[in-house]
């Protein structure tokens, strides 16, 4: 076994990066799917090229915009340095970021799959009974698309336990503070831990295995209910 | 669909069969090289216009690695010489066939524009002032690796542990240093001297551990089969080749 003291820690620093950024790409997913789908002008192709972008850009370079976007001599980086003290690059909030972006394309595309396959006319139906957008989003839209949540929140924690790109470019590669097991492993192959490598990948499959099987249950639940 | 299915077929045999034909050699150098090896290969290129040489780069202990897992690369370069002694122990080359290629030293730099100014000697990147310390990855990255090594000399390594940010290779160090998110970056003399004009040198070593740092060349026993790996590689090592190493700054005995 690993005795450098970091197997723990590595362990929990993932799993907090990816369940708050699985859980953030969730909400924005969900919101900016509902919201263009409602959308009808030419603007919405824009707004979903904006959110896809993570998808067709490669990870690294990625990373690389959004490090001289948020770096401490980037637009929004100094401002945030300047006037709040916030050094976003290389800390946990950064690894946070990266899994976000990474995961939010993926849960924004399967959930207007489902919200553009709604027969209109329960919706309609709800708004002659006075139901507001609000209430028709979170009683009728999210409880006919609970398949497609579950499925976002498979995909985008998996997009995310696996993040490494964006990751490895703002976050950094820091033991025992962003560094997550995807980085470690490829640390201990780059300087041939083999040994050690497979170890941690064991490790990732299990962590993996084991909260895919907690959704599958929750699955379950639901449509026996 | 069967068609299709025996295009698609034709072209991979094809595809496969064309490539026996060709064989290009590999050259594999560590990442500070980059400048130098590119102006080499256009020397070498004037008079050999019909070979194929394919020039790649990577961290060197990244090379090592696809070397010991069965890549074909004809000519390694690496940022130490241990790495090469590390294939030649593992019988991947023959001991005579590496040899030192080039010298250098490791430089401790802030951006000139910070102005850092009272900062010299490696015991000043102690200073409150330098939150971030860029720096290759400890096993992968000489360039780290000898960094690690000056710092436990100079008895500071667990008083800067905290401050390092680790890079998977010299020039992303640099990057991270160039783009204000890193105070100081460690690095070779030669990578500095890429952008001297914006970086104001901290602190300079050239011998650690009473060792010199030397880069080292190695032909494999793969490379040693094809004819011209061998020519590229004597050519590497020639009076020509060193001349251009001398005029990018790295020290040549």
């Amino acid at each position: 076994m690993i005795n450098d003291g970091y197997l723990l820690v590595t362990i929990l620093i993932t799993l907090k990066i990816t369940l708050f950024s699985t859980f953030l790409s969730l909400i924005f997913g969900i919101v900016f799917a509902n919201l263009i789908v409602n959308i009808k002008s030419k603007l919405s192709i824009f707004l979903e090229m904006a959110i896809t972008f993570p998808l067709y850009v490669p990870p690294t370079v990625m990373g690389f915009y959004l490090l001289l976007l948020l770096g401490r001599n980037g637009y929004i980086g100094s401002f945030l340095y300047k006037y709040f003290s916030i050094d976003f690059i290389f800390s946990k909030k950064a690894a946070v970021l990266a899994s976000f972006l990474a995961s939010l394309p993926i849960v924004y595309r399967i959930m207007k799959t489902f919200f553009e396959s709604f027969d209109k006319e329960i919706i309609n139906a709800a708004k002659i009974d006075g139901a507001n957008g609000y209430y028709i989003f979170v009683y009728i839209k999210i409880p006919l698309a609970i398949k497609g949540v579950l499925s976002s929140l498979m995909l985008s924690f998996l997009r995310g336990i696996g993040e490494f790109g964006i990751t490895m470019m703002i976050a950094g590669n820091i033991p025992a503070k962003t560094q997550t097991i995807s980085l470690r492993i490829y640390d201990k192959i780059m300087s041939g831990k083999i040994e050690e490598a497979n170890i941690y990948t064991f490790l990732l499959v299990l962590l993996t295995a084991m909260i895919l099987l907690f959704i599958k249950i929750i699955d379950k639940k639901m449509s026996s209910s | 669909m069967k068609k299709i299915f025996f295009l698609i077929l034709i072209i991979l045999v094809s595809y496969i069969s064309n490539a026996k034909h060709k064989r290009e050699i590999i050259v594999s150098a560590a990442n500070s090289l980059i400048d130098v090896m590119e102006n080499i290969h256009k020397t070498y290129i004037k008079d050999n216009s019909d070979t194929s040489v394919l020039l790649s780069y990577s961290s060197s202990g990244v090379i090592k690695n696809q070397i010991l897992n069965g890549a074909k690369i004809d000519i390694f370069i690496f940022a130490s010489i241990e790495f090469g002694k590390e294939l030649a122990d593992r019988g991947f080359l023959s001991s005579d066939k590496l040899k030192t290629f080039c010298e250098n030293s490791i430089v401790a730099v802030s951006l000139s524009k910070n102005n850092i100014s009272s900062l010299s000697g490696f015991h000043s990147i102690l200073d409150s002032r330098i939150k971030r310390i860029a720096c290759g990855n400890f096993g992968t990255v000489p360039a780290g690796g000898y960094s690690k090594e000056i710092f436990i000399e100079l008895g500071i390594f667990d008083a800067i542990k905290n401050k390092i940010i680790f890079t998977e290779t010299v020039r992303q160090a640099l990057f991270y240093l160039e783009s204000g998110n890193c105070d100081v970056a460690l690095i070779f003399r030669t990578d500095y001297l890429t952008s001297k004009d914006r970086l104001t040198i901290i602190a300079e070593k050239g011998i650690v551990n009473g060792k010199k740092i030397v880069f080292c060349i190695g032909l494999t026993k793969i490379g040693e089969e094809n004819g011209v790996a061998v020519d590229y590689y004597n050519f590497l090592l020639s009076n020509k080749a060193k001349k251009i190493l001398k005029e990018t700054g790295f020290i040549l005995e």
